[in-house]
């Protein structure tokens, strides 16, 4: 089986994708035996299986990574693929058409949709928009979470965003002090929104507030820059911490200081108002009662650790944080009862059994 | 809008593939040159390939800018091309073809700097090169090396 994406696995910036991927490939493993994955890296493609580099080729241009993949199917008698989409043109086209003829059962991964919101006006965005309409054409089935039947024609499989249960160990929080730790944990990307908080803590404090709250912000991306202005802007620095990208244990010790989890806040900007981000996942694995700015189809509408907030640019208001926080921490067993919810609904095998069987 | 969407099929594949191939080309050579202006990225590259000693091939802006970039880091007895000359004429660096490489060659590392003729340069070298001693520019600066 080959496993197809054209981003780079390895790149920091890339890490949550990463992640997502392999928990997906492990997954296919267990269902397949051997799967290839493809990542690009420095105006080349790889072939890879596990950590080793299998094959490589000149990926300079489209055509020329197109052709690059089209060779493997054949090198390494390819039965079945996995696609994770990025952007439709008529190359990618004619690799979904070459794999038609070659008898390819094939998947399609569409990570986000819709999507044009995230997309500047350009060159790029047409082009997609023209093509995407023809990958009907030589793909049946598309896997997505945005809850649709069908998109441009093809049907679609519901793919929930999965968890590593075992990456994602229950926290039984140990912060016993009458600080209110909160904690986001993200590639910093726009729509994670974190400015509604930062500027609804200043608004608390402004306003006479006396809860302590502390905002541990984790991971890098090209928000940061304005995240540390507001800090400096708001004087926020002995409210906000930012711990840089930590995984692995270090990362773990930050969650078992928090006490609630910070999920996207921004996805008004992209116009998208349902999403199922592998983050919410996670903190229920974790036992992280979360705030969230977006419809989650995979929660039951008014669960309790879960404070929705409305999808719009206004501030968090905190009042609302600490009640929710205060209604939360009185029940008795929240933690495991999350853990449990996360284990019955959230695993890859359940997620990913519909896909496996149209690939089989 | 309508013009172009017009315009659009009226043009051959052929020609859409052309403009494409080119303008990517052009695209990936300027990201190269924008990343070898990062020396201290530049630097750790170089340590990662664990040479003393390597060649260029391409007397191009991009061969003599990887020249610039990496002369101080590591030794390189010249640059390698076709018409034994830089597209820049700059006297302090040796120009060879790829006859005499040959006769001096002793098994370093090659970084290879025309983008469109790559597979071509590879196949010159293949007979007394080690095919994991030739290293694409792009590769150098971003792959797995």
């Amino acid at each position: 089986m080959l496993y197809i994406t054209y981003v780079d696995l390895y790149d920091k910036s890339n890490y949550g994708v990463s992640k997502k991927v392999m928990s997906q490939i492990a997954f296919f493993e267990k269902c397949f035996g051997r799967v290839y994955y493809t990542t690009c890296r420095g105006q080349m493609i790889y072939l890879m299986e596990g950590k080793r580099v299998v094959d490589k080729g000149l990926a300079i241009t489209r055509a020329m990574c197109t052709a690059v993949i089209e060779g493997w199917l054949d090198k390494y008698r390819v039965q079945r693929s996995y696609i994770r989409y990025y952007f439709a043109d008529k190359w990618f086209l004619e690799l979904l058409k070459v794999q038609k003829e070659k008898g390819i059962q094939s998947v399609l991964e569409i990570p986000t949709y819709p999507y044009d919101g995230e997309l500047a006006e350009g060159r790029l965005k047409k082009e997609d928009n023209y093509y995407r309409r023809q990958l009907c054409q030589y793909i049946e089935w598309v896997a997505t979470n945005s809850g649709h039947a069908s998109i441009w024609g093809m049907l679609c499989i519901p793919l929930l965003n999965g968890v590593d249960m075992e990456a994602n160990p229950l926290c039984l929080n140990k912060n016993k002090t009458q600080k209110i730790v909160l904690i986001g944990v993200s590639s910093m990307a726009r729509w994670h929104g974190y400015e509604r908080l930062l500027k609804g803590i200043f608004n608390y404090y402004a306003n006479g507030g006396e809860r302590d709250f502390l905002f541990k912000i984790v991971g890098e991306g090209p928000e940061s820059g304005k995240y540390q202005k507001l800090v400096a802007e708001y004087g926020l620095e002995s409210r906000v911490e930012f711990c840089g990208l930590l995984r692995g244990e270090a990362l773990d010790k930050q969650y078992e200081q928090a006490d609630i989890a910070v999920s996207s806040l921004g996805l008004y900007k992209t116009g998208i108002q349902a999403v199922t981000p592998i983050k919410g996942a996670e903190y229920c694995a974790r036992g992280i009662p979360f705030i969230c700015g977006y419809y989650d189809m995979r929660f039951p509408e008014g669960a309790d650790y879960i404070m929705a907030v409305p999808n719009n640019p206004e501030p968090i208001n905190m009042h609302k944080v600490i009640s929710f926080y205060e209604n939360i921490v009185i029940q008795n067993g929240y933690q495991e009862r999350m853990r449990n919810y996360a284990l019955e609904h959230f695993t890859w095998e359940g997620i990913m059994a519909p896909i496996v069987q149209k690939l089989k | 809008m309508v013009w172009g969407y017009k315009y659009s099929m009226s043009i051959p594949e052929e020609l859409i593939d052309a403009y494409a191939k080119e303008t990517e080309i052009a695209v990936c050579k300027f990201n190269m040159m924008g990343r070898l202006l990062d020396s201290n990225y530049v630097k750790t590259r170089v340590e990662l390939l664990k040479s003393s000693e390597l060649y260029i091939y391409g007397g191009g802006y991009l061969g003599i800018q990887l020249y610039r970039s990496i002369n101080n880091l590591v030794r390189i007895p010249s640059i390698i091309d076709q018409g034994r000359k830089l597209s820049v004429d700059i006297g302090d660096i040796p120009v060879i073809d790829v006859p005499e490489l040959e006769r001096v060659y002793k098994g370093q590392k090659i970084i290879v700097t025309p983008i469109a003729f790559f597979q071509e340069i590879r196949k010159e070298l293949l007979p007394f090169v080690a095919e994991k001693e030739i290293v694409f520019l792009g590769e150098f600066l971003g792959g797995f090396i």
